[in-house]
């Protein structure tokens, strides 16, 4: 592959101003606190561009600095479990608003039906989707948004999962399990109702 | 497990999202979803949430050399 040479130091610093929102939200759904989003998201692009002679080219240049984000935020989840920031993980099974998605006997309970969304592609291509996604995972309990920010969006395996967070994976599975459940349901409410 | 529990044809859905099912799971897992539909919907549904994180961030190719942490 080419290697990019096209883009000049102007060029990457508007993709930075119109990245910077989404990283900010990625920040945001990772440590559940604005302003250290803020401060992790100011730190990536200050290291964007005092490395800017390191970008290959391989990779987009939003998904490189997405990536020096990563690492940034990865630190910081570390530092803020270190401190005690994060409430103990329970391995309490039972969950009341998960129980009142189905009834008794397993089925799904009438109110909580999953109903069709359409075309799944279009979803990621609608702004309301993104604002919904961002405020159904900022309503999750924190740690299961946690778990399942470092599933999906860092893209961690459970295994590496549980060594970050200290918890086995079969309890993440619950964890993740629970998030989707909880985030299906939001979404569902919050976009389907604008759609409608 | 029951194949009418919805409930618990939900968490292996999910869990084939982290784990390969084993294969009475996954049988259980197929049967049940030849009997419901807003089981079908639901584990559409969880694979498009599976894939908002490549979609949100732009996922990079492999052996990008500034791969992000949990690249394969």
């Amino acid at each position: 592959m080419t290697v990019d040479t096209s883009d000049t130091m102007e060029d990457r610093h508007a993709k930075l101003a119109a990245v910077r929102p989404r990283l900010l939200s990625f920040a945001r759904l990772h440590l559940r606190d604005h302003a250290a989003a803020e401060d992790a998201v100011q730190e990536a692009l200050i290291s964007a561009i005092e490395k800017n002679d390191s970008f290959s080219g391989r990779s987009g240049y939003e998904t490189w600095v997405f990536g020096i984000l990563k690492y940034k935020l990865l630190d910081q989840m570390r530092q803020q479990k270190r401190m005690g920031r994060w409430e103990p993980f329970s391995d309490e099974t039972n969950d009341e608003a998960i129980d009142r998605m189905f009834l008794q006997d397993g089925h799904w309970h009438e109110a909580s039906r999953p109903q069709a969304w359409g075309d799944p592609d279009q979803a990621f291509e609608n702004e309301h989707f993104w604002q919904v996604f961002d405020a159904c995972m900022l309503a999750l309990p924190d740690n299961v948004a946690r778990v399942f920010s470092l599933r999906e969006l860092m893209g961690l395996s459970t295994e590496d999962i549980c060594k970050e967070v200290g918890i086995k994976e079969t309890n993440a599975w619950v964890i993740l399990h629970r998030a989707r459940l909880k985030l299906r349901a939001c979404i569902e409410k919050g976009w389907l109702e604008e759609i409608a | 497990m029951s194949m009418k529990d919805c409930k618990a044809a939900t968490r292996l859905m999910s869990k084939q999202l982290d784990t390969p099912l084993t294969s009475r799971e996954r049988l259980t897992l197929r049967f049940h979803l030849l009997l419901c539909g807003a089981c079908r919907r639901c584990e559409k549904q969880f694979q498009l949430l599976h894939r908002a994180g490549e979609h949100f961030n732009q996922a990079p190719p492999r052996n990008d050399k500034n791969d992000p942490p949990g690249s394969s």
